[in-house]
């Protein structure tokens, strides 16, 4: 047996606990959806912000791509059609950002494709808008500090691929008296921003947003299936290092 | 039927990506294909997205709003790199230095501004997360962590303490592979939830 084949075994797993645990709770009718504190912060912050006609502003990343982390961009605009309520859409008070110019051409495509199923996203006055402040992770982390500053931006929200930098943004919002959240998938940012920051979301738990957002309750069976996953790599490593010790392995 | 039919594209392309990896020979042909196309869309989207960061500069120029001085200064400037990097080619020595010689001390410079932001939020750990088990195990290894690889101790690597050091150090890492660990779960389910189709990531209702 390979780690390859037991990867298999865990996805396989996965795929049949997931279609399990949707047919159960669907049949159970509704459920507690779990609360993560940061998660509720930000959502509370959005609000304020939103009945104060204040700017919010969602960073989706300073790289579609990255070796380490292959998913983070797609992830990141995976996010957006869900933060993107009718309120938002709506007041146009938002503005979403990223380093690279393929991530900002395919938020605006969703964003209009959000506009388009209910009306026209030209014929908007003052539609939500998707900017690349400069083409590099460095000058669009100097590009959008001075978006941040001369738009008085109340909420930022982090999520995708970032790095030390955004740590700088967390302080210009502090600057601005305005909620930061991060929901970054990068080590490096989350280990930056955690000194300063209490509800950051690290690990796995960046992937509960969207469903935050969306406010069903279709989470259950993906966190269920994740809980229990976590329980059975714990065993397969703790088996690993036992087989290890005596040898085997 | 526009919704059904991105939703067939996602399932198929993700199901024949994810065969790829049990049926390399048979579908390499179409994961090459595949990935062409990504690339040719990605490049495609690149060059829009410049044209969009110009757009967006030219505009604020036209509408005079604040800040419009920096945008002159970036038309300018990305003119310049532009016509520079045509006639005389991105290879050339030249234009390599006329452009990293402005990069490299600006980057840098901002690589400074974050360590020191670094440090002074490092210094409000307290204050923002209290006295927590958390906290204080957070400034300790950080400060233990920053006299072991400043290698201002040295230790011979066969001795004991330098075994002890050694093991200390490989510490970061074992937490970093726990946190890649429960992102590379959550990715995992994320994935087969667009897959069986419980999940709709580019948000149709």
């Amino acid at each position: 047996m390979t780690w390859s084949f037991i990867g298999w075994i865990l996805i396989g797993l996965s795929a049949v606990l997931l279609i399990g645990f949707s047919f159960f709770f669907k049949n159970r009718g509704r459920y507690t959806v779990r609360e993560v504190p940061g998660i509720q912060q930000l959502l509370s912050a959005r609000a304020a912000a939103l009945e104060k006609g204040n700017k919010l502003h969602l960073g989706i990343g300073q790289r579609m791509w990255s070796g380490l982390y292959p998913g983070s961009g797609l992830y990141s605009l995976s996010i957006l059609p869900k933060y993107l309520d009718g309120e938002i859409r709506n007041s146009g008070a938002m503005r979403v950002s990223s380093g690279d110019g393929v991530l900002t051409v395919l938020a605006r495509q969703i964003i209009q494709n959000q506009y388009g199923d209910r009306y026209s996203f030209l014929l908007d006055q003052n539609p939500v808008k998707s900017d690349l402040p400069a083409p590099t992770p460095a000058s669009s982390t100097a590009g959008l500090l001075n978006l941040l500053s001369f738009e008085k931006v109340s909420s930022l929200t982090l999520v995708g691929n970032y790095g030390l930098e955004s740590v700088l943004f967390s302080e210009a919002l502090h600057t601005n008296a305005g909620a930061f959240f991060s929901a970054v998938g990068n080590l490096t940012s989350q280990a930056a921003l955690y000194p300063s920051k209490k509800d950051l979301l690290i690990g796995e738990n960046i992937f509960l947003l969207p469903v935050a957002f969306s406010g069903k309750d279709s989470a259950q069976p993906a966190w269920t299936t994740e809980d229990i996953l976590r329980i059975v790599v714990i065993f397969i490593m703790v088996a690993a290092v036992v087989l290890k010790l005596v040898g085997l392995l | 039927m526009k919704k059904i039919l991105s939703a067939i594209i996602i399932i198929a392309t993700g199901l024949l990506t994810l065969a790829g990896y049990l049926f390399r020979e048979a579908l390499s042909p179409v994961l090459a294909l595949f990935t062409d196309w990504a690339i040719l869309l990605i490049g495609i989207a690149g060059i829009l997205g410049i044209g969009y960061l110009l757009r967006m500069h030219i505009l604020r120029v036209a509408k005079k709003q604040k800040g419009n001085f920096y945008s002159i200064f970036l038309i300018i400037v990305f003119l310049l790199t532009v016509i520079s990097g045509i006639t005389l080619s991105p290879q050339s020595e030249y234009f390599k230095d006329m452009i990293l010689n402005v990069q490299i001390p600006v980057e840098a410079s901002l690589l400074g501004v974050v360590a020191i932001t670094l440090l002074y939020t490092s210094l409000r750990v307290v204050r923002i997360q209290g006295w927590t088990p958390l906290s204080i195990g957070f400034l300790s290894s950080a400060l233990i962590m920053l006299i072991l690889n400043s290698g201002l101790i040295g230790f011979k690597p066969d001795s004991l303490a330098g075994r002890i050091a050694g093991f200390i150090q490989r510490m970061p890492v074992v937490g970093a592979r726990g946190i890649l660990i429960g992102m590379a779960l959550g990715g995992l389910i994320v994935g087969l939830r667009v897959l069986l189709l419980l999940d709709r990531p580019l948000g149709e209702d």
